[in-house]
């Protein structure tokens, strides 16, 4: 596949230490995916234990996990409809917000998507939980609103 | 920092991290919405508001709405709500056509003005090839995907250039004339993906002559091609693929000999044979197989379709078939997978396969599926003969 232009780091694994102290290891490569890690990398050195304090041991291993995949260039539509398959929203939801945090470009699309996707057919209601959004129009504002946008709600599932 | 605990010890939960993310971040989660969707978010609270007007990703589809009519008014009321300066990243149109083909070549032609990237439009309903396409289209510099289904490309007369497209996939699109379908990939210097699907021309449009083909050919074209997929009643211009990795091809059959010209980066190779009752046999197939063969020196992995309806006359004429004189580079060295659909266990046909066998000296797995219309006598005689023949590799016959 491609061939990394600096060979000395590509059979170095490096040291990652989640937010409730557990620690990884991933490839050099793959971390150069993450430029979160690949900045701390360049300013630390690479033979520290990166510390990431809000990416936890749950988490971690799933994105390993993805990035092991992407460098051998194996990400495929079946694996990564496999990836998510057994993840509920929140999950999801979690492993998004790190891949922010880590700047993980790739993993990052992806899980937009994903989140697009389950989002696609919830309830107004369901969509504020999952976003933390306080809702601070006043009934009447809100009703107006609807009104205006009455094309874009019609289909759509309502709250109970 | 924190020592080890047992309980992961989350400072924040996750909904104060996702509400204290940029709007740039959650526009990214809704430009995977369409658009009809994202336009509910506006509801949430008055930070949402305005986030689903800032997109620069359009996608709607006419199916999702009561009536055209609606259809039409959402969108030109979005484009209009719309900031004015704002760009049009991408556009997703899947409409019918009735009544309001002027409106759709509007809608290209206000995201063209608005630095259109991505533009992906198709007819769904409708009479087939209703809507012709705005000629304006052919001298948007800014396009790197163009995707159109089921609409008519009337003559160009305009020059057709493409600086920046790398994906480029026509899909039962009409043609008014054969020879403009090469403006495309002529015009789009830096083109990848490259897919014609169900190629049309128009009643009583001029075929391209053999004269255009050769002429044509000269010009160095493609040459960033990765992939690419074409399947045409006409003449397939196979020197538009000479720089492919990946090359999928659905070929009418009897047809007059193809000049095969090089294929020096194809690593992939997919052919489909396909003919009806009217056909004749192609006689000369399996000799031209063995020219494409000799001309993909890379070739790893082939796969041959045959969808041949019953013919009329079998046991008439068949293909032939003739050892080559030199055998070809990728069945020496490369050829890891053969895949043969369709096989009715003629002699010609069993013949290239015993010739793959006998000479590829890399090859991992043959798969051969046999015509779903065979007898069972005949599909047990054709077991044995390629069963009997020695090989190294994994054999699987359905």
């Amino acid at each position: 596949m491609a061939q990394e232009a600096s060979s000395s780091t590509s059979s170095k694994t490096i040291s990652l230490k989640t937010g409730d102290g557990e620690i990884f290891e991933i490839e050099a490569s793959a971390a150069k995916q993450m430029k979160t890690v690949q900045r701390l990398i360049d300013d630390l050195g690479d033979d520290i234990t990166i510390p990431l304090h809000n990416v936890f041991s749950k988490e971690l291993p799933k994105i390993i996990e993805y990035y092991k995949k992407d460098i051998t260039g194996e990400i495929t539509k079946d694996f990564e409809a496999e990836f998510v398959k057994d993840l509920n929203d929140d999950e999801v939801k979690v492993l998004f917000l790190a891949a922010n945090y880590l700047d993980a470009n790739k993993l990052f699309e992806f899980l937009s998507q994903n989140i697009a996707d389950r989002l696609e057919s919830k309830s107004v209601e369901y969509v504020r939980k999952y976003f933390g959004v306080e809702n601070d129009f006043t009934p009447e504002e809100e009703s107006k609103l609807r009104e205006e946008r009455a094309w874009s709600f019609r289909g759509i599932k309502e709250d109970e | 920092m924190s020592s080890s605990t047992s309980q992961p010890q989350r400072s924040i939960p996750t909904e104060d991290r996702i509400s204290i993310l940029p709007d740039s971040i959650l526009c990214r989660i809704l430009s995977f919405l369409p658009t009809k969707l994202s336009a509910t978010t506006s509801i949430l609270s008055k930070r949402w508001k305005p986030l689903w007007l800032s997109l620069l990703h359009l996608d709607f589809d006419v199916q999702s709405f009561i009536d055209f009519n609606t259809f039409r008014h959402v969108v030109y009321s979005v484009m209009l709500s719309r900031e004015v300066t704002l760009p049009i990243k991408s556009l997703r149109l899947k409409s019918c056509s009735e009544h309001v083909v002027n409106d759709i070549n509007g809608f290209i032609n206000a995201a063209m003005q608005r630095g259109i990237e991505y533009l992906d439009l198709e007819i769904t309903t409708g009479k087939d090839f209703e809507l012709t396409l705005t000629p304006n289209i052919f001298s948007c510099k800014t396009l790197t995907v163009l995707k159109l289904k089921n609409l008519t490309v009337n003559k160009i007369l305009t020059q057709v250039h493409f600086p920046l497209l790398e994906i480029l996939h026509l899909d039962k699109v009409r043609f008014s004339c054969y020879e403009d379908i090469f403006k495309f990939p002529l015009s789009s210097p830096i083109l990848e993906d490259f897919s014609v699907n169900d190629l049309q021309l128009r009643p009583g449009g001029k075929f391209i002559s053999e004269k255009f083909i050769s002429e044509t050919s000269k010009v160095k074209c493609l040459t960033n091609l990765v992939k690419a997929s074409y399947s045409a009643r006409q003449n397939i211009p196979l020197f538009l693929f000479t720089w492919a990795h990946i090359l999928r091809i659905k070929l009418r059959c009897p047809h007059p000999f193809y000049k095969v010209h090089s294929l020096h980066n194809l690593t992939q190779l997919e052919l489909t044979f396909f003919s009806n009752n009217m056909d004749n046999i192609w006689s000369g197939k399996w000799k031209w197989m063995l020219e494409v063969l000799q001309h993909s020196p890379k070739l790893q992995h082939l796969t041959i379709h045959q969808e041949i309806e019953k013919i009329k006359n079998i046991g008439i004429s068949e293909a032939y078939w003739e050892d080559p004189q030199i055998v070809p580079q990728c069945l020496s060295s490369q050829l890891k997978t053969f895949l043969f659909r369709g096989c009715r266990g003629k002699n010609s046909e069993l013949q290239f396969i015993e010739y793959i066998m006998q000479n590829s000296k890399v090859l991992r797995t043959m798969t051969i599926h046999s015509i779903s219309s065979i007898d069972l006598n005949a599909k047990h005689q054709m077991l044995k003969k390629l069963a009997v023949w020695p090989r190294n590799y994994k054999l699987i016959f359905d």
